[in-house]
């Protein structure tokens, strides 16, 4: 039986998509903690040091770095190495001007902290349009 | 949005391929934060660097070259990845060179002024008070917001292409008077002993609020605090986690003549003591000892002040053979440098100057060959954050420490 969650976020952008989660407890700087030929998280002390978030649905707590991180979203997405959807409890603007550049769904603002209530592996379906996401646990 | 009929016809194309582009994007960002219309802008700064983003940046320039796109305003540029008129102090290959060539040239082409540098408040970028602008430098974005009382939110490359091609910039966080009020207290309980310390401070308090919406108001701070001690306070709360675009300082800034006026009416959400227990904490973090290879100076660039001030400590001395002593400043700056005698000494001593170069972006490969497995040590703390990270993992220890103690390792080689 799977059991099913819905978050609903005050800000999206986007198209929408489904894939599985990958949450991380820290924040990502786009361009110092991840390796854009391979998606790979090459932070040394990050807490997904050795995972890759090609493809994901990453979960992030917050966002890092100045104003370059959204050029590292921009490369990820150049070698087909982006991240599926970016969901933020809070976000700032450079992260979301990342994911307008490469079309990438972002949320930010939700009723729940997602970093919380989403597990790695969760199937997540993201509205944008409608401002939800649909959490899927197997 | 509320657009109006100029900035319609901008949507619609009929100011040219690359202003559609540029609007597209500004209307995009801002109704993903609910900007209710556009504001006219003043100044822009863009990046004029590209860390391991190259292809990305290559290819937007190249796109808005090709549709004549031309700037607007006021256009300023951050640091390059090296030094023009010192290539082979870096070891800058024919690749790298022709890769930088392209941003530079795409993006004097379409107006921009070449500062090349971090700290372009002190090269001929002076907003006033209210003043709109679209910021891409996080350590200026603080300064200007905070110190000068003009308006700007963090912006990436592609934003703040946008802005100076469109003048625009959407109306949302801190250009709105209401996100500027305070939302923390910081009552710092310590002196601040030498620049590195205000460093520490803006570390500190960055990493404790985590949050673009926080607006620390600082009570305590010495009045006689120079503007290049701002720059570190401000870069600082601004690096990594932190994401802090403004703070207040009581009877400094020209936002909080008084708590009252800081806060605005907001009640603080916390409030933080900063005592010298707290800074010792972070400095454990950037701590090392024993033999060095790099001393850096300017992260943000050397304001003309620290210039002279090394120029002092190193003045008829001589650094240690082992060691390059590399300082990072604005070609602006490095003129004066240059005029006042500051740079014969120190080149005297054996410093090197890189001037309109990011000593944190200098291209991957060349960095790699510089820096893996080597120790630096800087009196700058967002050097010490980022040098070790930009070039994927190259094992560059980096170690902080205060200005003094910084020329004392140039000098014997060890910290």
């Amino acid at each position: 039986m799977s059991t099913k969650l819905v978050l609903k976020a005050k800000r999206a952008f986007g198209p929408g998509v489904e894939g599985e989660a990958l949450v991380s407890r820290d924040p990502i700087h786009f361009v110092m903690d991840i390796a854009p030929e391979t998606g790979d998280v090459i932070g040394v002390k990050h807490s997904l040091y050795g995972e890759n978030i090609a493809g994901k649905i990453l979960v992030i707590p917050s966002a890092k770095g100045g104003v370059q991180s959204a050029m590292g979203i921009a490369e990820l997405a150049k070698n087909n190495n982006s991240p599926k959807a970016l969901l933020y409890d809070r976000t700032n603007p450079i992260m979301v001007q990342g994911a307008v550049m490469t079309n990438i769904p972002i949320m930010d603002g939700f009723d729940q902290n997602p970093v919380e209530v989403v597990k790695s592996g969760d199937w997540v379906k993201v509205k944008p349009a409608q401002g939800i996401v649909e959490v899927e646990r197997k | 949005m509320r657009l109006t009929r100029e900035e319609k016809g901008m949507l619609a194309g009929k100011h040219g391929e690359a202003v559609q582009w540029a609007m597209d994007f500004l209307v995009k960002v801002g109704d993903y934060f609910g900007a209710a219309n556009m504001v006219d802008v003043k100044l822009v700064n863009i990046l004029e660097l590209m860390g391991s983003s190259e292809k990305s940046y290559l290819e937007l320039i190249d796109y808005l070259v090709s549709k004549k796109g031309k700037f607007r305003v006021i256009t300023t540029t951050d640091p390059a990845g090296f030094d023009f008129t010192n290539m082979e102090g870096m070891g800058i290959e024919p690749d790298s060179y022709e890769n930088q060539v392209k941003l530079s040239d795409g993006l004097l082409k379409m107006g921009a002024l070449p500062t090349r540098t971090c700290t372009m408040y002190w090269a001929g970028a002076m907003p006033r008070l209210g003043d709109h602008l679209a910021i891409s430098e996080s350590n200026a974005v603080v300064m200007f917001n905070s110190v000068v009382g003009a308006r700007t939110n963090y912006e990436s490359f592609p934003s703040s292409l946008a802005s100076a091609l469109t003048g625009k910039t959407p109306n949302f966080g801190f250009h709105l008077g209401e996100n500027r009020k305070g939302n923390i207290l910081i009552e710092l309980k310590t002196p601040m002993e030498h620049w590195t310390d205000w460093d520490v401070l803006g570390y500190y308090v960055g990493q404790k609020l985590r949050m673009y919406e926080m607006v620390p108001v600082f009570v305590n701070l010495p009045k006689m605090v120079t503007t290049y001690e701002l720059k570190r306070l401000g870069a600082t709360l601004a690096t990594g986690p932190g994401t802090i675009a403004m703070y207040h300082a009581v009877g400094i800034t020209p936002e909080a003549a008084t708590l009252e006026q800081a806060f605005g009416g907001n009640k603080p959400k916390a409030s933080l003591q900063v005592t010298r227990k707290e800074l010792n904490e972070v400095c454990e973090m950037f701590s090392g000892e024993g033999k060095i290879d790099y001393v850096h100076f300017g992260c943000p660039h050397l304001h003309l002040a620290e210039i002279q001030m090394l120029a002092e400590k190193f003045r008829g001395r001589k650094k240690h053979p082992e060691v390059r002593v590399w300082l990072f400043t604005a070609p602006a700056t490095k003129a004066m440098s240059d005029l006042a005698g500051y740079t014969r000494i120190l080149e005297d001593a054996g410093c090197e100057f890189f001037a309109g170069a990011c000593c944190i972006n200098i291209p991957v490969k060349e960095m790699r060959k510089l820096f893996a497995n080597k120790v630096q040590v800087a009196d700058h703390l967002k050097h010490c954050y980022y040098a070790p990270t930009f070039a994927g993992d190259i094992n560059l220890k980096t170690v902080l420490k205060p200005t003094e103690e910084c020329v004392q390792a140039a000098l014997t080689g060890r910290v």
